[in-house]
C-alpha cells in the first residue's frame, strides 16, 4: 500500500443501521469510504438503502466512480470495475452473498474482509460456502492467505468453523448508533408489537408467524416487517419509513422478540431497547448471550412471555419500569463506547496485514494451471486441448502475467512423441496421467490431511494420477472434454471446457446409461467453458449449471499447418466427406444419397474421398478384424453396390501435409451429422479455399456466420434435400468459391490472434 | 335466498386448491359477497373442521355462511385420526426410537473403546506375570460373556427371522396382485387425493360414507333451503334431497375415452355409473361448457335441454401468489421469488433423484403442463412434439408437468425409450404458491388436451403471471376465441409435428403472442367469479320458479 495514497475501502453493504454505525467509524480512522448504490432488488431486500454520503469524500476520478455505482458488486465484477477498484482500492468489507464472495475473491487484489452476522442454528459459513461456490472454492479462499479476514460481528462466530473462516477470523463488533430522534418510548396502545417480515416468501418467517399467532391468540397485536407478499392479516403493517416504524415502537405497549438462535440476532429487539420500549424476549437466544440472562422482560416459556406481557399490556407501572430500566444492558456490547476500542486495535491488525508485503507461500511462485486431456483422443478434440494450452501461456504473455501452462495426457499407445512437438516447442511441459479413484474412506483421509476444508460426505471420485502428486503443484485444472470416470475430487478448482451433449440430440449414443459423472463435472466446476451459444445452452438445460458460469470464449482453429498456397484451380473430379466411425455421422443417409447423386448425374458426378479417424475401415476391400456392427453395416452397403466400391475412395486419417493437399484440391467438403460441435475442418478446409456443404443444424450455423463460411445447409432428414444439394454443389462450385473469405480474415481469427481474450476469461480464476 | 351446498367428500380425503377444489372456492366467495343468498354448507362430520378452514383461505366473509355436518364422527374415523394423530406427533415416536438409537450406539462404541482399552492393556504387559494379571479378569468373565452374548443374541435372530418372513409376505404374488388390483381405487378426475388407496379401507370408507350420507340428507331436508347445489356428481345420494336440486357436471371424460380408460383405470367404470345415475336420478344441470351440455348430457344422457344449463367459469388469477411489492424492480424481484420457489421445492423433493437434487433451475427455460396424467391429457403425442422440438427443431427448452409421469407405464418406457428422463420432469403435489412460480417462469403454457369440460383453465392462469399459452385446438377453445389468434396458439392434437411447430413459432414470438392474449384475458375479465355467483344465483331462481309457479 502506497504511503501517499489514503486508505480506501468498498464497503458493499446497504443495510441501513448497519452503515449509520460502521462507516461513521471507518471514517475516523481515516478511511475513504465507496457505498455499492445498485443492490438486488428481491424480495429479501426490501428495506436495503443507499446512500451517496461518502461520495463527495472519494479521491478517485469521477468517471470511475459512475461507472461503479451503476455496477451491481452483488451479482459479480466485469474486468471494467475489476480494473478500477483494483486501481484505487486497498480493502473490501462485504456481507455473506457467496456470489459476491466468489467475485471478489477472484477479482479483488486488496484485503477482504467478510463481515458474518451468524447463521441459522446447525450451519455453518463454510458448510454453505462449499455448497453454493463447490467444495474446491475453498482452495481458491486459502490462497489469498493474509488478505483475507473473517470480520465476525460476535466473538463466538468462529469457534463451529473450520480452515480459513476459523483461522482468519477477527472480531469487530455489531454496534448500533445512537437513534437520530430523542424521542422516547410512551406506550398507550395496548397492542403487542411482532416483527415478522416476509411471512408469505418465507417459509421460516412463516413458521415463526404462525407459532406467534398460536401463541398469542387471545392478545391484540401487531405484525411489523415488510411484507413483499400481501398477506391476509389486517393486523401486518407491511413496509415503513424508518421515521413510522420509529413511531410504531414508540405508542405500542411491548415488543415480544422470538428468536433463539445463538449466532443471530435481529437488530430490532435493541432499536426498541434504545428508545425505552419493553422488551420480553424468549430465553437461550443470543440476547442471552449479549447480557440478556437476568433480565426481568426473559421467559423461558410461552407462558412466562404470555403472562409477562400481558402484566406490561395491563400498565404494570412497576414491572415495566423494572423491565425498561434493566434491559439497557442490552446496549452495552453493542456501544460506540465499547465497539470503537476493539475496531480500533482489529482495525490496525487488518491494515497491518494490508500492508505485509510477504505473500503467502502458496502464490510465491508463478500460478501454474495444468490443461488436461481427461479421455485418450486424437483428431479435433485432441487439437482444442493443445491449442487451449497454447492459448493460455500466448494470451498470459500479451498481458504480462506470470502463468506456467502445462499439458497433460491420459497413458495411451495412440500417442506419440510428434503428437506433442508444438506444445514442446512453446515450453508447455508434457505429463501424462491416468484417473484413480478414491474410495470414499480414502477420500475422507484425504479430507484430513489436507486440513483446510470440510468437503463432502461419502462420495467416490477420481484424482489424476501423473506419477508424482497428483497434480497438486497447479493451482488450476483445465479439462478440455467432460469425460471423467467419475466425480473429479474437490482438490483443486477446475474449469471444464464442454464440446458438446450429443447424448441429448442422439440419445442411441449412450442408451439407457445415464452419464452422472459429465454432469456432475460441470456442476462443480468453477466455471463452465463452451465455444458455441448452443453448447452454452446445453450446459444450462442439460447440465443444470447456472448461466453465470458458463463462459463463452473464442471459437478457434489450428491453421498454421495448412500455410502453403491454397487451391487456385476448380479443384480435381472430387469431393472430401469428411467423418469418423462415430454412431451419429448419419453414414447411411450418405451413402443413400451419393447412390442417388451418382444415378442421378451420371458422368458428371464427383468422386468421393473420404477422411477421418479409422475410416480406411468403411473401404470393403480393406481387411478389418473385428468391425463394430457400424462399420460392417457401411462395409456391407458399400460392398453391394458397384458405382460406390468404384468412385469411394477411403484415406483414413492422414498426415497434415496430406490432409491439406486432399482437402485443398477438392471442389468442396461435405459434412452430415445429426449434432456435434461444428466441425473445424469446415474452417480450415475454407482456408485452403474450399467451401462446405453441411447438415443443417445450430453449431455449424454458428461456425459459419463467425468464420463467414458460406456453408450451404442440407436438411437433416430429407434425403432428397441431400441429393439436391450435392448436385447444385457439384455444378456450382466454382462461384461458391469465391464467397469464401479471404486467409487474412480468417487469420485474424487464429488462436494466436484471440489468445488474449481467452486468457482474459481464465485469469480470474487463477489469481 | 337460502342456498345449501352439498359435499359428499368420502372420508381422508385432502382438499387442494386445485381443479373442483379450486373452483369451490371462487363459487363460495362469489355467493358469500353476493347479498342476494344465504348459504348453508352441508358436509360429512369430518370435514365440519377442515372445510371452514379450507374455504376460508380465499377471505370468505364470515357470517352469510353456516357450515352444518352430522354431530359425532363415525368411531373408524376418529380412530384414524388418533393414530394419524400420534404418528406425526413431533419429537414423539420417533424422537424416542432417535433417542434410543443414538443410546445404543453410544453405549455400543463405549463397549468397543473398553474392550479395546483392555486388550492393549493385556498385550502391552512387559512381563509374564503381569500378563497373566491382566489377563485374569477375562478368564474370570468368560462364562458370564457367552450367556449374555447367547441372551442378546436369541432374541435379534428372531426378530431378523420374523422381518424377513413378513417382508416376503408382504411382497408374495397373491398380495402383490391384490394390491396391483386395487390400488388405482381414486376418484380419478376429481382432482382430490385420497389419503389411503387400501382396498380393504376404501371399502371401510366407503360404507361409512353411506351411513353418513343418510345423516347428511336427514339434516339437509330439515334446513329448508330454496335450492340445493352439488359442484359434481359423484354423489347420487344428493339427489335424495327433498327440494330444488342443481348438479353439476364438470365432464364425462371417461366417456369420451373409453377404451383407454376401460384398459388403464377399470375402476373408473364405477364412478361414471355413479355420475350417470346422479343424471338419471337429478333434475336440473349446470356445466361449465356447451359441449358437455349439449353432446354428454343432452344427446348421451337425454336430459330435456331446458333442464341443463351452462355457465362457463372466470379466469383464475395467480399472480398475487408471486408479485412482490415494494421493490424498485418487481419484474426482477418476482423472478427471482419464483426461482427460490422451484429451488426450496427442489431442495425438499428431488433430494433422492441423482439429476435434479444439484440441477440449478436459476436459467432454466421449459415449457409447462399443469396436469393430471390422464387418458385424455395426450401426453404421449405431447412427448412426441417435444421430441421434435428439442432434437429436429433444437429448441432449448424442458418439458415441467405436474403429474406423475412414473404412474403411467406406456409414458414412464416411452421417455426412457427416447432417453428423456432428464428433459421432461415432473413436480408433484405444488402449493397454489409453487404453482404460480412454475406458470411464471415457463417459456410457454402447453396444454395438450383432447377433451375439456370448458376453456382450459392454464391460459388465465398462465396469463396472470405473464406467460402466453399455446393449446390444442378444441371446440370449447373455439368457441370462445372464434379465428383469433388460432393459427398462432392452436394446434392439432392428433400431429406431433404441428404440435412441435406451433411451440416453436410460440417460443420464437413470445412476446408477440403475449401482447395478443392479454388483449384475449381483457375479454374474459370482464366475467369474473361474482358473475359466475350471480349466474348461479339467477338459476337457483329460475328452477324455484319452475317448481312453484306463481
Amino acid at each position: 500500500m502506497s504511503s501517499e495514497k489514503p486508505i480506501r475501502a468498498l464497503w458493499l453493504m446497504n443495510h441501513s443501521t448497519l452503515r449509520k454505525f460502521e462507516v461513521p467509524l471507518l471514517q475516523e480512522f481515516g478511511v475513504e469510504i465507496y457505498l455499492p448504490k445498485v443492490f438486488p432488488y428481491d424480495e429479501g431486500n426490501l428495506s436495503a438503502s443507499i446512500s451517496h454520503e461518502c461520495d463527495a469524500g472519494l479521491s478517485i476520478p469521477r468517471t470511475d466512480l459512475e461507472a461503479m455505482d451503476q455496477h451491481n458488486f452483488y451479482t459479480g465484477i466485469t474486468p471494467e470495475i475489476r480494473q478500477i477498484i483494483n486501481r484505487h482500492f486497498d480493502l473490501a468489507f462485504f456481507g455473506y452473498f457467496p456470489e459476491q464472495l466468489a467475485a471478489l475473491t477472484r477479482n479483488f487484489h486488496g484485503t477482504l474482509v467478510m463481515r458474518p452476522f451468524g447463521l441459522s442454528n446447525g450451519m455453518t459459513y463454510g458448510a454453505v460456502t462449499e455448497s453454493v461456490l463447490g467444495h474446491s472454492f475453498r482452495y481458491e479462499l486459502e490462497k489469498l492467505g493474509n488478505r483475507f479476514w473473517f470480520g465476525q460481528a460476535y466473538p463466538h462466530l468462529a469457534d463451529i468453523e473450520s480452515g480459513v473462516f476459523r483461522k482468519r477470523a477477527i472480531h469487530l463488533p455489531l454496534g448500533l448508533a445512537a437513534p437520530d430522534s430523542a424521542a422516547r418510548w410512551t406506550g398507550g396502545d395496548r397492542r403487542i408489537l411482532f416483527v415478522c417480515p416476509r411471512i408469505g416468501t418465507s417459509p421460516y418467517f412463516k413458521r415463526i408467524y404462525l407459532e406467534f399467532r398460536e401463541n398469542f391468540r387471545d392478545f391484540d397485536y401487531l405484525i411489523g416487517g415488510a411484507q413483499p407478499i400481501a398477506i391476509s392479516d389486517s393486523k401486518a403493517l407491511g413496509f415503513l419509513s424508518r421515521d413510522d416504524f420509529e413511531a410504531v415502537m414508540r405508542r405500542t405497549q411491548v415488543m415480544f422478540y422470538h428468536g433463539q438462535e445463538r449466532n443471530h440476532v435481529h437488530y430490532h429487539p435493541f432499536e426498541a431497547v434504545s428508545i425505552g420500549m419493553p422488551l420480553v424476549f424468549m430465553a437461550d437466544g443470543m440476547l442471552d448471550a449479549l447480557g440478556g440472562r437476568h433480565l426481568p422482560g426473559r421467559a423461558r416459556t410461552i407462558d412466562e412471555a404470555r403472562r409477562k406481557i400481558a402484566r406490561i399490556l395491563n400498565d404494570d407501572r412497576g414491572f415495566i419500569a423494572e423491565v425498561v430500566g434493566a434491559q439497557r444492558a442490552l446496549l452495552t456490547s453493542m456501544s460506540v463506547d465499547y465497539c470503537r476500542p476493539i475496531w480500533d486495535a482489529h482495525f490496525r491488525r487488518i491494515l497491518q496485514s494490508t500492508g505485509d508485503s510477504s505473500p503467502p507461500a502458496a502464490s510465491s511462485r508463478p500460478t501454474r494451471i495444468a490443461v488436461m486431456l481427461p479421455e485418450a483422443y486424437r483428431g479435433g478434440t485432441l487439437d482444442v486441448a493443445k491449442i487451449v494450452a497454447k492459448m493460455l501461456k500466448h494470451g498470459a504473455e500479451e498481458r504480462a502475467d506470470r502463468v506456467e501452462v502445462v499439458f497433460a495426457y491420459p497413458h495411451a499407445s495412440i500417442y506419440s512423441e510428434d503428437d506433442f512437438l508444438d506444445l514442446r516447442e512453446r515450453g508447455i511441459p508434457l505429463r501424462r496421467f491416468y484417473w484413480r479413484s478414491l474410495s470414499s474412506a480414502e477420500f475422507d483421509s484425504v479430507r484430513r490431511l489436507s486440513l483446510s476444508f470440510e468437503g463432502p460426505g461419502s462420495e467416490q471420485y477420481v484424482v489424476p494420477d501423473d506419477g508424482a502428486n497428483f497434480m497438486l503443484d497447479c493451482d488450476l485444472w483445465l479439462l478440455a472434454t467432460d469425460r471423467v470416470p467419475r466425480p473429479i475430487a474437490p482438490l483443486r478448482p477446475y474449469i471444464l471446457y464442454v464440446q458438446d451433449y450429443l447424448q441429448r440430440y442422439f440419445p442411441e449414443l449412450f442408451g439407457p446409461v445415464y452419464e452422472r459423472a459429465f454432469i456432475e463435472a460441470a456442476r462443480h466446476a468453477a466455471a463452465v467453458l463452451v465455444s458455441t451459444p448452443h453448447a452454452g445452452q446445453d450446459v444450462v438445460q442439460y447440465a443444470g449449471v447456472p448461466a453465470n458460469r458458463v463462459r463463452l470464449v473464442p471459437h478457434v482453429v489450428e491453421l498454421d499447418k495448412h500455410r502453403g498456397p491454397s487451391a487456385s484451380g476448380t479443384g480435381d473430379g472430387y469431393f472430401v466427406w469428411t467423418t469418423n466411425t462415430g454412431p451419429h455421422k448419419k453414414h447411411l443417409q450418405s451413402l443413400k444419397a451419393f447412390e442417388r447423386y451418382f444415378s442421378e448425374v451420371g458422368d458428371a458426378a464427383l468422386d468421393i474421398h473420404v477422411t477421418g479417424v479409422n475410416t480406411r475401415l468403411f473401404d470393403p476391400e480393406v481387411e478389418c478384424a473385428e468391425p463394430s456392427p457400424l462399420v460392417r453395416e457401411v462395409r456391407a452397403f458399400v460392398g453391394e453396390r458397384p458405382v460406390l466400391r468404384q468412385r469411394l475412395r477411403f484415406h483414413g486419417e492422414l498426415d497434415d501435409a496430406s490432409y491439406s493437399r486432399v482437402i485443398g484440391n477438392a471442389r468442396f467438403l461435405f459434412h452430415n451429422v445429426t449434432m456435434d460441435n461444428g466441425t473445424l475442418c469446415a474452417v480450415e478446409a475454407a482456408y485452403l479455399g474450399v467451401p462446405t456443404l453441411s447438415s443443417d443444424y445450430p453449431p455449424m450455423r454458428y461456425l459459419s456466420a463467425r468464420y463467414r463460411l458460406a456453408c450451404r445447409f442440407m436438411h437433416q432428414d430429407r434425403l432428397s434435400d441431400v441429393v439436391r444439394h450435392l448436385i447444385e454443389a457439384t455444378r456450382e462450385s466454382e462461384a461458391w468459391r469465391r464467397e469464401l473469405p479471404s486467409r487474412t480474415f480468417l487469420d485474424a481469427l487464429s488462436w494466436r490472434s484471440v489468445s488474449s481474450e481467452f486468457w482474459d476469461v481464465i485469469r480470474m480464476y487463477a489469481q | 335466498m337460502k342456498i345449501g351446498i352439498y359435499l359428499g367428500y368420502p372420508p381422508r380425503v385432502r382438499l387442494t386448491s386445485q381443479g373442483l377444489g379450486r373452483y369451490l372456492q371462487h363459487l363460495v366467495k362469489g355467493l358469500a359477497d353476493s347479498n342476494a343468498v344465504s348459504i348453508v354448507i352441508l358436509t360429512p362430520s369430518w370435514l365440519r373442521k377442515d372445510m371452514p378452514e379450507f374455504l376460508a383461505d380465499h377471505g370468505l366473509p364470515s357470517g352469510r355462511i353456516r357450515f352444518v355436518a352430522p354431530a359425532r364422527m363415525p368411531m373408524a374415523i376418529r380412530l384414524f385420526d388418533l393414530i394419524e394423530g400420534w404418528r406425526n406427533r413431533p419429537g414423539r415416536m420417533g424422537g424416542l426410537i432417535r433417542r434410543v438409537k443414538g443410546a445404543l450406539r453410544k453405549r455400543v462404541a463405549g463397549a468397543r473403546s473398553l474392550a479395546f482399552s483392555y486388550v492393549s492393556m493385556v498385550l502391552t504387559s512387559r512381563s509374564v506375570a503381569g500378563f497373566v494379571v491382566r489377563l485374569l479378569p477375562l478368564v474370570a468373565l468368560a462364562p458370564l460373556l457367552v450367556v449374555a452374548a447367547i441372551v442378546l443374541m436369541v432374541p435379534l435372530v428372531l426378530l431378523k427371522l420374523a422381518l424377513s418372513v413378513a417382508g416376503t409376505l408382504r411382497s408374495s404374488r397373491p398380495v402383490a396382485w391384490l394390491r396391483a388390483k386395487t390400488l388405482p381405487f381414486v376418484a380419478l378426475f376429481s382432482d382430490l387425493i385420497p389419503a389411503s388407496r387400501d382396498p380393504l379401507i376404501s371399502a371401510l370408507f366407503e360404507r361409512i360414507s353411506r351411513e353418513e350420507s343418510k345423516l347428511m340428507i336427514a339434516l339437509a331436508n330439515r334446513e329448508q333451503c330454496d335450492a340445493w347445489y352439488a359442484p359434481t356428481a359423484f354423489w347420487p345420494e344428493v339427489t335424495e334431497i327433498k327440494g330444488n336440486l342443481l348438479v353439476c357436471v364438470p365432464d364425462l371424460s371417461p366417456s369420451e375415452f373409453p377404451v383407454h380408460y376401460a384398459i388403464k383405470y377399470p375402476h373408473v367404470v364405477a364412478t361414471v355409473e355413479r355420475i350417470v345415475s346422479t343424471v338419471r336420478r337429478g333434475v336440473h344441470f349446470v356445466t361449465y361448457g356447451d359441449g358437455v351440455a349439449t353432446q354428454t348430457l343432452i344427446h348421451q344422457l337425454g336430459v330435456p335441454a331446458e333442464r341443463v344449463f351452462t355457465v362457463p367459469h372466470a379466469p383464475n388469477r395467480l399472480d398475487h401468489h408471486i408479485n412482490v411489492i415494494g421493490t424498485l424492480d418487481p419484474v426482477h424481484a418476482k423472478r427471482r421469488f419464483a426461482t427460490s420457489l422451484i429451488e426450496a421445492h427442489r431442495a425438499v423433493c428431488f433430494q433422492h433423484d441423482d439429476y435434479r437434487r444439484s440441477f440449478s433451475f436459476s436459467d432454466t427455460r421449459y415449457i409447462f403442463y399443469p396436469t393430471q396424467i390422464r387418458p385424455n391429457k395426450n401426453i404421449l403425442n405431447l412427448l412426441l412434439a417435444y421430441d421434435i422440438l428439442l432434437r429436429k427443431k433444437y429448441r432449448h427448452v424442458k418439458l415441467f408437468l405436474t403429474g406423475s409421469l412414473r404412474d403411467d407405464r406406456e409414458i414412464s418406457d416411452f421417455i426412457s425409450a427416447r432417453r428423456l428422463n432428464y428433459e421432461v420432469l415432473d413436480f408433484q403435489n405444488v402449493s397454489d404458491q409453487l404453482l404460480a412460480a412454475l406458470y411464471h417462469r415457463a417459456e410457454l403454457v402447453v396444454n395438450s388436451s383432447l377433451f375439456e369440460g370448458g376453456f382450459p383453465f392454464t391460459f388465465s392462469e398462465g396469463l396472470s403471471v405473464g406467460t402466453p399459452s399455446v393449446q390444442a385446438d378444441l371446440p370449447e377453445v373455439r368457441r370462445f376465441l372464434g379465428d383469433e389468434l388460432g393459427d398462432e396458439m392452436l394446434f392439432d392434437p392428433y400431429d406431433p409435428e404441428h404440435i412441435a411447430e406451433v411451440i416453436a413459432r410460440g417460443l420464437d414470438q413470445r412476446q408477440i403472442l403475449l401482447d395478443k392474449q392479454l388483449q384475449v384475458l381483457d375479454r374474459f375479465e370482464n366475467r369474473d367469479w361474482a358473475t359466475v355467483a350471480d349466474r348461479h344465483v339467477d338459476i337457483f331462481r329460475q328452477i324455484c320458479a319452475q317448481a312453484n309457479p306463481a
